[in-house]
């Protein structure tokens, strides 16, 4: 061992170099498993997010999928920082300086760490979860303008629609603009509207009113009626009587066959939404995922959370 | 003995004739003026760097950058949160 390959480590260096990038300080210091270890911080964030998509929709999931990357990534990148300085410290005068102790294999860290976590973070928002924020009451009193939702794009291809899903889709006939909608119809029904009465194959949807003390915190957001609908076994809330475009061209429709691999899509809210009625059926091919949490509601935290019917 | 010291003294004696080109003597001022020039600008921007980075104020504004640099990951999970930043629409009402 030469005189040369002693060198003491600075506690500033190590440091600024963990702030740089998760880790980094670590390696400077010779804690190189710990470091990398750390580094990996971003990537060990999108596998939690596959599981997140693959496990069951509930208020505790949600919390964990943002606690950990908003809370603990950030714990985890102020923790390496604080303790990279601190072993920088400790480290003896003579420190013997290992085969990585390199500038060149800082760089590369800190020259790879941007391109790890801005890589996982679009890998994620493409094939996981995206969020959206919804800026227009279409779809009161289920999603309120002003709620951002999270959602599942995981089996987006693989998963076929159901009568009352809510889907996220572009349409390509709009400038691929994104919409937020209610499947109310699926490939081989026929839809049709009469009053503002849901048909599909030739039954009326049964809808029942919802009084408007069970609304509770979101009354004041709700202009019109609140229904229950109920579509192949499942249920959901519609809104009528919001006034802005409430003209008899939209209450009627008729009967409608919707085409293979497609689906007809409505707004809850039922008079004013811009939707199946004026575009036509959305091929499934263009379903960009599905709502699957509402993570930042504009209106009450009570909803936070997996949606519900 | 004496041989060998006159072809000794006419070695000398042509050694002594050697022809200096012209300029010679100016390049190698030059080049000795040139060289602490140079040693010494370096050495001023390195002393200034090294000094920036021994002051408190130095350190605090290197670390500074540093942490504006590692956080941008984080800037990037609060914009695709729709916290910040431009939004995507979802849900157009008449």
């Amino acid at each position: 061992m030469t005189e040369k390959d002693n060198r003491a480590r600075i506690p500033w260096v190590a440091l600024v170099l963990s702030l740089l990038s998760f880790g980094v300080g670590h390696v400077y210091c010779g804690r190189i498993v710990k470091g990398l270890a750390i580094f990996s911080g971003w990537s060990l964030f999108s596998l939690l997010f596959v599981t997140t998509a693959l496990l069951p929709a509930s208020t505790a999931t949600l919390v964990g999928l943002i606690a950990i990357p908003a809370i603990g990534l950030l714990v985890l990148y102020f923790y390496a920082a604080f303790d990279a300085w601190r072993l920088a410290r400790q480290a003896s005068e003579n420190y013997t300086l290992k085969d990585y102790n390199r500038g060149v294999f800082y760089a590369l860290l800190i020259t790879l760490a941007p391109l790890q976590s801005f890589g996982t973070l679009t890998a994620v928002r493409e094939f996981t979860f995206e969020a959206f924020y919804i800026p227009t009451r279409s779809m009161t009193p289920t999603v309120l303008a002003g709620d951002r939702v999270l959602v599942n794009k995981l089996f987006r291809r693989a998963t076929v629609p159901r009568r009352g899903d809510l889907i996220v889709f572009r349409n390509p006939g709009l400038g691929a603009e994104v919409f937020i909608k209610r499947v109310v119809a699926i490939s081989g029904d026929t839809v049709e509207l009469r009053d503002n009465k849901l048909w599909i194959n030739g039954e009326a949807l049964p809808r029942q009113p919802i009084p408007r003390e069970e609304l509770k915190e979101i009354q004041a957001r709700i202009p019109g009626q609140v229904y229950h609908e109920e579509n192949a076994g499942r249920r959901y809330r519609v809104m009528l009587g919001d006034p802005p475009s409430a003209s008899t061209e939209h209450k009627n429709l008729a009967p409608t066959l919707v085409p293979q691999r497609s689906v007809f899509v409505l707004g809850d809210n039922r008079d004013n939404s811009f939707d199946s009625r004026a575009f036509g059926c959305i091929h499934a091919g263009d379903i960009v995922g599905y709502p699957q949490y509402l993570y930042f509601p504009a209106v009450t935290w009570s909803r936070f959370g997996a949606y519900r019917e | 003995m004496t041989s060998d010291n006159r072809q000794y003294q006419q070695w000398v004696a042509q050694r002594q004739r050697a022809e200096v080109p012209d300029g010679f003597s100016d390049r190698v001022l030059a080049a000795v003026d040139r060289r602490p020039e140079n040693a010494i600008r370096q050495q001023f921007w390195v002393r200034l760097l090294l000094s920036t980075l021994a002051s408190r104020p130095g350190k605090f504004v290197v670390c500074c950058f540093a942490f504006l640099f590692g956080i941008t990951p984080f800037l990037y999970l609060v914009y695709l949160a729709q916290l910040i930043g431009i939004s995507t629409a979802a849900g157009l009402a008449l």
